[in-house]
C-alpha cells in the first residue's frame, strides 16, 4: 500500500500531538475525579464505622473490663485524638488494605476476603455467561421483531425479573428442585461426602472438579451451582436483554440500516452484521455493570443457598456487628464498582471512534 | 410504444397509527423510462415515501396499494420479500440524503462498497475489493486506495455521497431513485456531485427519479418535472417547458423563487388553494 | 365571537374548545391527562393493583380474620382452608390476615422512602444543575460517592451501623435511594436552565432561590415521578431483602420479607408459607413497575 507524503506532514504530526495531550488531560480528569470518589467512599465507611452504638473498646475488651484497661484500650485504639487524625489513621489503613481483624474469625479481615472472594466470583462468573449467552440473542431478537409475539415474551419475562425478589426465587427454587424433586445439590457448593476429594487449586470448584476427571465429584458440584447461578444469571438476564433492547431499537432507526436493505441485505443480515456492530460496545459496558450487579444479588443469594462466599461473610459480619469486616467489605465492594465503571469508559473511549 | 422501465398507476400509501389515518400519498400515476424525471414537492408532500414504496422499504405501518407497479415487467407490489431482495441494489437502488448518517459509521467506507457488490455478485474479496476501487476511481476520488480504508466520519459531505454512488451504482442498477442526493451538501459541492451521477447514469442508460425540494436544481438536472403536493401529482411537465407550466402551485413555486433576470420588490409566497387537494394532474407529454 | 351558552352538562364543558376560567383550564387538563392514563394499559393495570392493595393495607383490621400475633402452636403449618384462607405459619397464626398487615407495613415503606428520598434528590439535583460550579462538582461528587455502592449493600452498612429496626431501615433505603433521583434532576434542570423563560425571569431579578422551586422544580417533577415509581419495586425489593435478613422489621411484625425469613426453616416441608408473601412482593413491585413503564411511555413521545 502507497504512503501518502500527505499523511507524514507536519499539520498531521501537531495534530497527532494534540490529541495526544487532550487524551492525557482527559485521564489526569479522571483520575483526580476517581481519586475523589475513593476519598468520598474512605468518609463515608468511617462514618458509618463512627454510627455504630456499640462500644469498639467493650468489643474489643469485653463488658467486664476495669475502668484502668478501659481507658488504656481507649488510648490504644486512638479514640482520644481528635476525629480528622483518626480519619487519616484510618486512611493510611484503608490504602494498605489493612482493616483489622474481623471479630467473628479473629483474623485480618483482607486474608478473610481474598479466602471466600473465589466462591462469589465463580458463581458471578457462571451467572453473566448464562445473563450474556441468553440476554444478549433475546434482546437483538426482541428488537428486530418489534411488536410481535417474541418481543412481547421478552419484555414480560424481563419486568418479571425487575418485580421479582430473587432470594425467594432462590427459596422456591430449593424448595421444588432440591427438597421435592431432588434433582440438584442442596445448600453449600459440594457435599460433605466429596469434599475431601476436592483439591483447591484455581478456587473455582467446577474448573478444580473437571480437573480431577471425577464424574461424579463433577456432577456434584455441577448440581450444588446451577440453581444459584441459574437465578443470578436470570437477574443479569433481564438487565441485559433490555438493555440490548433498547440500544438495538436505537440503531434501527438509523439511516444506515435503510443503506443496507437497499443494497439488497436480508433484515437478519442487517441486524446482525451493521446494527448490532455499533452496540458491541454498549452492551460489553452493560455486561461489566452487571458484574457489579451481581455482587449485590450474591449477598442475598449466597444467604438462601449457604454458598460460602463474599455475600454470606459480609451478611454474617452485619448480623454479628463486626464492623471492621463490615467496612472492609463495603469499601471493596465500593472500589470493584468505581473500577468496573472505569473500565467502561475506557471502554468507550477506545473503541468508539467517533469519541475521539 | 415500448412498455416503459417504470410504470406506476394509482398509488396509495397510508399510514395507520392508533386512531388516525394519514394519507401520505394518494392516488399518484406516472411513468420513468430511460430518463432523468425530477419530483419535486415540498416537505410532507410524499415524494420521498413514494421512492421507498418503489423499494417497498416504507416503513412498518405504512400500507401500499397500486392499480399498477411494475419495473421491466415484475409487479414490485407482489413480488416475495426474496426476490424484491434480489432487485434491491441490483436493478433498482437508492441514493439517500446524508452520509453522516447512511453510512455504518464503524465499517470502512469500501468495505461498505464491497458488501454491495457481493450481495449480488459471488466474487472473491480480492475481485470486489477492485471491482469497489475501479467505481472509486469512477466517481472521481483522487486515491482510492487511502480513501478505501476511511471511516465516513473522516471524510467529507461531498466525497461521502460520492461513495454513496459508488455504492449504489456499482452494480449498475437500470433504476436509481435519488432522494435529495444534494441537501446535505454545501452549495459549492453540489455541482460536482450532480455531475457524476449524470455522468454515470447517462453512460449506463439507466433511468433516474431524482427527488428534491430544489425546483431549480431539478429544472436544470432532470428530462422531465413532477411537480407533487399534498400526496398528489398535480403537474407533469418536460423541463424545458416549465416556463409554460399552467397548474398555479407550479406557477406558484416558480413565481417565489428569485431571478437575476427579473428582479421584483418582493417574492411572493404561495397561496394554498384546498382545490389542488382533488383537482387531476396536468399532464404535458414530451415534444 | 363564540356563542357563549351555558354547557349543559359536566362532559360537554370539560370538551369546550376554549376554557372560559383557568379553573376550567385546570379541570381540562387534568381529565385529559385521565383519559390519557386510562388508555394505557399497564398503567391501569399497575394502578389498579396498588390501588387493591391500598385499600386492603388501610382497611386492614376490618378485612382481617384473625389477630395477627395470636398463636395456637396446635394448628400450625395448616393448609389453606375454609377458616385460614391462606393457611397457617409456624406459630399457627393466620397467613392471610399477616399478609394483609404486612401489605401496611410495606406501603409504609415505600411511601416513606419515597417523601424522603424524592425531595432531597430533587433539591440537591436542581440547585447542583442550576448553581453550577464548585457547588455542582462538591455535590455531584457526594452523588458519586453513594453511587459507587450497590443499594442494598448501602443499605445494608447503614442498617448495621443503626441497628436493626423498620425505622433504620427506611433512613438507610433512603439514603441509597436519593441519589440517582439528584441525577436525574441535574440532568433535567441543565436542558432547562438554558430556555427563554427563565432567562426573562432572570432579567425580572428574581432570585435563584425563587427560580428554583417556583420554575425549575416543577419542570422535573413528572420525570422524578416516574423515576420514583420505577424505583419503587426496587425499595420495595430491597426492604423486604432486609426484613428477609432480620435487619429490617423485627419478628413478630407481619412484614412480608420478615415472613419469609422464618418461613425459610420451613420451605421444605411445607412450601406455601414461603410461596406466599414472596408472591405478594412480586405482585406489588409488578404493579409498581407496570404502574412506572406506562407513565414513562407516555411521557416520551417516543411510545418506546
Amino acid at each position: 500500500m502507497m504512503t501518502n507524503p500527505a499523511l507524514a506532514s507536519p499539520a498531521r504530526a501537531s495534530d497527532r500531538q494534540r490529541r495526544l495531550l487532550t487524551l492525557a488531560r482527559s485521564f489526569g480528569n479522571r483520575a483526580v475525579s476517581v481519586a475523589a470518589t475513593l476519598l468520598g467512599l474512605a468518609a463515608l465507611t468511617f462514618f458509618i464505622g463512627h454510627l455504630l452504638p456499640l462500644d469498639p473498646v467493650i468489643a474489643v475488651l469485653g463488658p467486664n473490663a476495669t475502668h484502668d484497661a478501659y481507658v488504656a484500650m481507649y488510648k490504644q485504639l486512638g479514640l482520644d485524638q481528635p476525629l480528622w487524625k483518626q480519619f487519616a489513621v484510618y486512611l493510611g489503613h484503608i490504602v494498605q488494605f489493612d482493616f483489622g481483624n474481623a471479630l467473628t474469625t479473629g483474623r485480618p479481615v483482607v486474608t478473610d476476603i481474598a479466602r471466600v472472594f473465589p466462591a462469589t466470583l465463580e458463581l458471578a462468573s457462571v451467572a453473566i455467561l448464562i445473563g450474556t449467552g441468553i440476554g444478549i440473542p433475546a434482546g437483538v431478537l426482541s428488537a428486530m421483531y418489534r411488536g410481535s409475539p417474541l418481543d412481547h415474551i421478552v419484555r414480560f419475562v424481563g419486568l418479571l425479573g425487575y418485580s421479582t425478589p430473587h432470594f425467594w426465587l432462590g427459596l422456591m427454587g430449593l424448595s421444588l428442585f432440591y427438597a421435592t424433586l431432588g434433582w440438584i445439590g442442596g445448600p453449600g457448593r459440594i457435599d460433605t461426602m466429596y469434599e475431601l476429594d476436592l483439591e483447591p487449586r484455581t478456587g473455582f470448584y467446577l474448573i478444580d472438579a473437571a480437573l480431577t476427571g471425577d464424574l461424579a465429584l463433577f456432577k456434584d458440584v455441577f448440581g450444588h451451582i446451577v440453581l444459584p447461578a441459574s437465578i443470578l444469571g436470570f437477574t443479569a438476564l433481564t438487565y441485559i436483554s433490555r438493555m440490548t433492547r433498547s440500544f438495538m431499537i436505537e440503531q434501527l432507526g438509523q439511516e444506515y440500516v435503510v443503506t443496507a436493505r437497499v443494497k439488497g441485505l436480508s433484515w437478519a443480515r442487517t441486524v446482525w452484521v451493521h446494527a448490532f456492530r455499533n452496540v458491541a460496545v454498549q452492551v460489553v459496558t452493560v455486561v461489566a455493570l452487571s458484574y457489579a450487579f451481581l455482587l449485590e444479588g450474591a449477598v442475598l443469594t449466597e444467604t438462601v443457598f449457604a454458598w460460602p462466599g463474599f455475600g454470606r461473610y459480609l451478611t454474617n459480619a452485619l448480623l454479628a456487628g463486626d464492623m471492621n469486616a463490615v467496612v472492609g467489605c463495603t469499601i471493596l465492594i465500593g472500589v470493584i464498582f468505581i473500577g468496573i465503571n472505569i473500565v467502561c469508559d475506557l471502554l468507550y473511549r477506545v473503541f468508539d471512534p467517533r469519541t475521539r | 410504444m415500448a412498455e416503459p422501465l417504470l410504470r406506476v398507476d394509482d398509488l396509495n400509501i397510508s399510514f395507520h397509527g392508533g386512531r388516525s389515518v394519514t394519507h401520505a400519498v394518494r392516488g399518484v400515476s406516472f411513468d420513468i423510462d430511460r430518463e432523468k424525471v425530477g419530483i419535486v414537492g415540498e416537505s410532507g408532500s410524499g415524494k420521498s415515501q413514494t421512492g421507498r414504496a418503489l423499494l417497498r422499504l416504507t416503513p412498518k405501518g405504512a400500507r401500499i396499494t397500486a392499480k399498477a407497479l411494475s419495473f421491466d415487467g415484475i409487479d414490485l407490489l407482489a413480488a416475495s420479500e426474496p426476490d424484491m431482495r434480489k432487485i434491491r441494489g441490483k436493478r433498482i437502488s437508492m441514493i439517500l440524503q446524508d452520509p453522516k448518517f447512511s453510512l455504518n459509521p464503524l465499517m470502512r467506507v469500501g468495505q461498505q462498497i464491497v458488501e454491495a457488490y457481493r450481495v449480488h455478485t459471488p466474487s472473491s474479496k480480492a475481485e470486489a475489493r477492485d471491482k469497489a476501487m475501479a467505481m472509486l476511481e469512477a466517481v472521481n476520488i483522487r486515491n482510492p486506495r487511502r480513501v478505501f480504508e476511511l471511516l465516513p466520519h473522516e471524510v467529507s459531505g461531498g466525497m461521502g455521497q460520492r461513495i454513496m454512488i459508488a455504492m449504489m451504482l456499482i452494480l449498475e442498477p437500470d433504476l436509481i431513485i435519488a432522494d435529495e442526493p444534494t441537501s446535505a451538501l454545501d452549495v459549492t459541492v453540489r455541482r460536482q456531485v450532480l455531475t457524476i451521477l449524470d455522468e454515470l447514469v447517462t453512460r449506463r442508460g439507466a433511468g433516474l427519479m431524482f427527488i428534491s425540494h430544489d425546483l431549480n436544481m431539478v429544472a436544470d438536472f432532470c428530462d422531465r418535472v413532477l411537480v407533487m403536493y399534498a400526496g398528489r401529482i398535480v403537474e407533469d411537465i418536460p423541463a424545458r417547458d416549465l416556463k409554460h407550466a399552467e397548474h398555479p402551485y407550479t406557477r406558484a413555486l416558480l413565481d417565489s423563487l428569485p431571478r437575476l433576470d427579473r428582479p421584483v420588490d418582493m417574492l411572493t409566497v404561495p397561496k394554498r388553494d384546498p382545490a389542488w387537494l382533488t383537482s387531476p394532474t396536468i399532464r404535458r407529454a414530451s415534444a | 365571537m363564540a356563542d357563549i351558552t351555558r354547557p349543559s352538562s359536566l362532559s360537554a364543558w370539560l370538551r369546550e374548545p376554549i376554557p372560559t376560567s383557568s379553573w376550567q383550564a385546570r379541570a381540562q387538563q387534568l381529565w385529559l391527562s385521565w383519559r390519557a392514563l386510562r388508555s394505557n394499559p399497564s398503567v391501569m393495570f399497575g394502578g389498579t393493583v396498588i390501588l387493591a392493595v391500598a385499600l386492603l393495607a388501610i382497611f386492614a383490621p376490618l378485612v382481617a380474620t384473625h389477630d395477627i400475633y395470636a398463636q395456637d402452636l396446635s394448628i400450625r403449618l395448616q393448609k389453606p382452608s375454609a377458616a385460614h384462607w391462606l393457611g397457617t405459619d409456624e406459630l399457627g397464626r393466620d397467613v392471610y390476615s399477616r399478609l394483609v398487615f404486612g401489605a401496611r407495613i410495606t406501603l409504609y415503606i415505600a411511601g416513606l422512602t419515597a417523601i424522603i428520598a424524592a425531595p432531597i434528590g430533587l433539591m440537591v439535583g436542581t440547585t447542583a444543575g442550576y448553581i453550577g460550579g464548585w457547588v455542582d462538582t462538591v455535590l455531584m461528587r457526594i452523588v458519586d460517592v453513594f453511587l459507587a455502592f450497590p443499594s442494598l449493600i448501602l443499605a445494608l452498612a447503614f442498617v448495621a451501623a443503626l441497628g436493626p429496626g423498620i425505622e433504620n431501615a427506611i433512613i438507610a433505603i433512603s439514603l441509597a435511594a436519593w441519589p440517582p433521583i439528584a441525577r436525574l434532576a441535574r440532568a433535567e434542570t441543565l436542558s432547562i436552565r438554558k430556555s427563554d423563560y427563565i432567562a426573562a425571569v432572570r432579567l425580572q431579578k428574581a432570585s435563584s432561590l425563587r427560580i428554583i422551586f417556583n420554575h425549575i422544580m416543577p419542570m422535573c417533577i413528572p420525570s422524578v415521578i416516574v423515576r420514583v415509581t420505577l424505583n419503587m419495586a426496587a425499595i420495595i425489593l430491597t426492604a423486604a431483602g432486609l426484613g428477609f435478613l432480620g435487619l429490617g422489621a423485627q419478628p413478630p411484625s407481619p412484614e412480608w420479607g420478615t415472613m419469609l425469613s422464618s418461613a425459610r426453616e420451613f420451605i421444605f416441608t411445607n412450601g406455601t408459607i414461603a410461596a406466599i408473601p414472596g408472591t405478594a412482593i412480586l405482585l406489588v413491585s409488578l404493579a409498581f413497575n407496570l404502574l412506572g413503564d406506562g407513565l414513562r411511555d407516555m411521557m416520551d413521545p417516543r411510545h418506546g
